[in-house]
């Protein structure tokens, strides 16, 4: 899998102006045509411009609400409950996700609940979270840890899995202590599997706390914003906030958790498939 | 199963139209029909459960929404031809739209419908008992601007308590949990937790406001077909006056309504919330005029331009043309 | 008959039980921990922990689903109308889905100009959740059906366009050079090699695409009440308190998508991918 990865990797040597100008400006044309579209479709009447407003005063509105400072507090909500559960998920998905990959007991008792509780909608935690932790940030924060914790988990099990027995036999053969295995192996094993994990993840998480914000109780948060715009029929907030959300999850998938697996890629050498 | 359920449906098409010949009312060629956006609140429930078009010759499409906000998109859609609007999104709407609908008559209004509850165990007797506790609410919905003008009329203010955003179907179990010391819902969230034995209702928003919601029609669809809307209007008429008259029998239609859908409901808590809900069509200026100070606060808060003139989107005649259809009943 | 024979035959026989024997209990041993928070769930509400009008007591749930499997009752039966309408509307989901990312994600893996020119608006879409869809497709196909499939639809797309995709570009180029420079034409090089090497990456996008429309079903049918669905059905149970019914869905939901999963994915994941990947593994058959 190495060399597949060093030959899709794309040829950096030479840093080229016009590939990086044409790389930047696609996606730009590619997502203006769909704008342009609706805005002329909305501007000549051809869709209802109340319930689908043009781009333009979609955007007109976001500023407005970013002047007025109740954007950024919707914002940096959101993130502070994204990122308080991702590190949840991070720090007890891989511990369960090494229990289930490693030890037979880990197996038998975290399999059969994973595969019960995975198919819950997130609804469902409400009555539950509401019984154990009240109405608060913590039960958008836990519905985060819930909706990233299955992804990570599975996909460091993968990785343990994955990895060849050899590895082990020739580790142990030459004497190496459970406690070696474990940090000079298994974590460097995984690390790419789980930067994967911790990048799907987030993907999940993001919308399952969008869910919640609007499903769940909550005040503040992009969710919280559309499911209150939507009480007074602000399309323009509800559109600002569908794009907002569609903004940052693209780039906290792909540019800030996905330069992380692309650097883990260079440095371990290793691609994961999925 | 989907062709089965429309040939029940032509079935029950045809069944229609023959009573309507039998009758001998079907001197226009077609039977009027008329789609009706509904949502999952008691009164609608009752509508569901017995053709109140029956008796005037108008075919009912009904489709039921999750939330108001729903039905209203999909009523300036075209989806539906009529939908329930109240307080801030109807404000929007004839801000912004005032030239797509009428508002005919007046749905569920009433300050009854809106309660404050407490847990059993609480000794809180009045909304002074309650200052500086946690009090759960729908932040933005109709009911929490109503407890806002009964706290006004209190000489309290928002800043004396600590709100708890939430959702109407959890403050029952916040409250009874201890999460907040009181909750502000509105029917049949209230009479339903009473029922239950897990809260009590201390306080009633009854004659605070009426806080009214308004029967509206498209334009095109009114104007295209005024004897559907009138025998719309006449089957509201019928509606309420079975809710009023007769409160346990529409309870119970409604509990039953209800459990078709497997879930359980008790006929009495329903009944209470049917008895608390007010429903005479009628558009009074009274009514009307709870609109303004909604459109005022909207207006200086930026969310919409200009105060809408209410009164011209009224029509009253498909009211008059109803009252004189079920005289003749 | 030979002794020989007979020997075989119950040799045969005892394999077979053992088999059987060791299936069940497989299953007791998956079922265990479960039973056990169960156990631990029922006792929290007995000890009054918990409210059962808020979180009901699993007897509470499994008494109030009898009532509902009841077809003497009158809301009798009503549950296996919720589920049959809420498989319909998933599994047709996940056909579409499949339909059509399967091809989008090898057209996409394989062509870089067209990967460059649509990716931006694919990943402008993916990270928004498929209940945000609603209200906008509401507005554009009404009540019905066609709305919560489509909805279902999107949120089972992204899993499977995303891993066909990724399953196409890990192919080595390599082998398709080697396989080409012995002679083979487009169509050997798409089914011996193209194939079989995306197949893993593919079955846990298929898997995945499963799991999103089952999950998008719930919330779609919530927004988008009709009449039936175990979305509707927890979407009114919530909304008049009946809390036993509420969790009767959620537990239907739990464990349709487990046997979904257990009877729809493994086999079929062994019948493929394992056919392909190398035996040793540190864990071993799953």
């Amino acid at each position: 899998m190495s060399a597949d990865a060093t030959i899709l990797a794309p040829v950096r040597s030479r840093p080229d102006i016009r590939r990086l100008s044409l790389s930047i400006a696609r996606p730009l044309i590619s997502i203006g045509t769909v704008f342009l579209v609706w805005e002329v479709a909305a501007r000549a009447g051809w869709i209802n411009a109340f319930l689908f407003p043009p781009p333009s005063a979609i955007a007109a509105t976001l500023w407005q609400e970013l002047l007025s400072g109740e954007l950024l507090q919707h914002i940096g909500r959101s993130l502070y409950r994204l990122l308080t559960g991702m590190a949840l998920a991070v720090v007890f998905g891989t511990l369960i996700g090494i229990a289930i990959g490693m030890t037979a007991w880990g197996r038998a008792i975290f399999k059969p609940l994973i595969s019960a509780f995975m198919p819950v909608p997130t609804l469902a935690w409400t009555p539950v979270l509401l019984l154990l932790v009240g109405i608060n940030d913590r039960t958008t924060i836990i519905v985060v840890f819930i909706a990233a914790a299955f992804e990570v988990i599975y996909t460091v099990v993968s990785g343990i899995e994955g990895m060849s027995v050899r590895l082990f036999w020739v580790a142990r053969s030459m004497g190496a202590s459970r406690q070696q295995i474990f940090w000079k192996i298994i974590l460097p094993g995984i690390m790419p599997y789980l930067i994967t994990g911790i990048r799907l993840g987030s993907g999940y998480a993001w919308r399952a706390l969008i869910a919640a914000e609007m499903l769940a109780a909550s005040s503040y948060g992009l969710g919280f914003m559309i499911f209150d715009a939507s009480e007074y029929m602000t399309m323009e907030v509800i559109y600002g906030g569908i794009l907002l959300i569609a903004i940052f999850g693209y780039v906290i998938e792909n540019v800030i958790v996905g330069r992380l697996e692309a650097a883990t890629v260079e440095k371990w050498g290793v691609q994961v498939a999925r | 199963m989907f062709k089965a359920l429309s040939f029940v449906k032509s079935l029950a098409t045809a069944a229609g139209l023959a009573t309507l010949v039998a009758a001998g009312i079907g001197s226009a060629a077609a039977a009027d029909s008329i789609r009706v956006g509904l949502q999952a609140v008691p009164p609608d429930e009752v509508y569901k459960a017995r053709d109140f078009g029956a008796p005037y010759g108008l075919d009912l499409e009904l489709s039921s929404f999750s939330s108001g906000s729903d039905s209203l998109k999909a009523f300036l859609a075209g989806r539906v031809d009529v939908a329930n609007g109240g307080s801030a999104r109807l404000v929007t709407m004839a801000a912004q739209q005032p030239d797509t609908f009428y508002i005919v008559a007046a749905n569920q209004y009433g300050g009854d419908r809106y309660g404050v509850i407490v847990a059993n165990e609480s000794t809180a007797t009045s909304i002074a008992d309650l200052k500086g506790k946690k009090i759960g609410a729908v932040t933005g919905s109709g009911t929490f601007n109503t407890f806002r003008v009964f706290l006004e009329q209190n000489g309290l203010s928002e800043s004396d308590f600590e709100i708890v955003n939430m959702k109407v179907e959890d403050i029952r179990a916040a409250v009874q949990r201890g999460i907040v010391d009181a909750g502000v819902a509105w029917e049949p969230h209230v009479a339903i937790a009473e029922n239950l034995g897990a809260v009590k209702r201390i306080i009633s928003m009854e004659g605070v406001n009426e806080s009214p919601n308004f029967v509206l029609v498209r334009r095109s669809f009114a104007d295209e077909n005024p004897d559907a809307v009138a025998k719309y209007v006449a089957t509201l008429i019928d509606l309420a006056n079975l809710i009023k008259t007769k409160p346990e029998e529409a309870g119970q239609i409604a509990a039953e309504q209800i459990s078709q859908s497997g879930v359980n409901v008790e006929p009495a808590a329903l009944e209470l919330a049917l008895t608390r809900i007010k429903m005479d069509p009628q558009v009074t200026d009274a009514l009307l005029a709870e609109l303004l100070p909604v459109a005022e606060s909207m207006a200086a808060a930026g969310k919409i331009d200009a105060v809408p003139d209410f009164k011209g989107l009224v029509r009253d005649e498909y009211y008059e043309k109803a009252r004189e259809l079920t005289a003749t009943q | 008959m030979t002794p020989d024979v007979a020997e075989g035959s119950a040799l045969l026989k005892e394999r077979v039980t053992f088999a059987l024997f060791d299936r069940a209990a497989r299953t007791v041993k998956f079922l265990l921990p479960i039973a056990a928070l169960l156990l631990v769930w029922e006792g929290a509400v007995r000890a009054g922990l918990a409210e059962s009008n808020i979180l009901p007591a699993p007897s509470m749930v499994i008494a109030r689903a009898i009532e509902l499997l009841d077809v003497t009752n009158p809301a009798g039966g009503m549950l296996l109308t919720h589920i049959a309408t809420s498989l319909y509307r998933a599994l047709s989901a996940f056909a579409f889905a499949v339909l059509v990312a399967i091809p989008l994600g090898f057209l996409l893996g394989l062509s870089g100009t067209v990967y460059r020119w649509v990716s931006p608006v694919i990943s402008l879409l993916l990270p928004l959740p498929a209940v945000a869809w609603t209200p906008i497709l509401l507005v554009a196909f009404g009540q019905g059906d066609v709305t919560i499939i489509t909805v279902c639809f999107l949120g089972a797309v992204f899993p499977v366009l995303y891993s066909t995709i990724q399953g196409v570009r890990s192919v080595s180029r390599q082998s398709v050079w080697v396989v080409r420079s012995m002679g083979a034409n487009f169509g050997d090089i798409f089914v011996r090699v193209m194939l079989p090497a995306t197949l893993p990456a593919l079955m846990s996008g298929l898997k995945l695409g499963m799991a999103h429309a089952w999950r998008t079903l719930v919330a779609a049918e919530m927004l988008a009440a009709l009449s039936s669905g175990l979305g509707y059905m927890i979407f009114a149970a919530r909304s008049y308190m009946d809390v036993p019914t509420m969790f009767v869905g959620i537990v239907c939901l739990a464990v349709i998508g487990m046997l979904i999963e257990h009877f729809l994915f493994v086999p079929l994941e062994n019948a493929t991918t394992r056919k392909w990947e190398g035996a040793i593994h540190v864990g071993g058959r799953r």
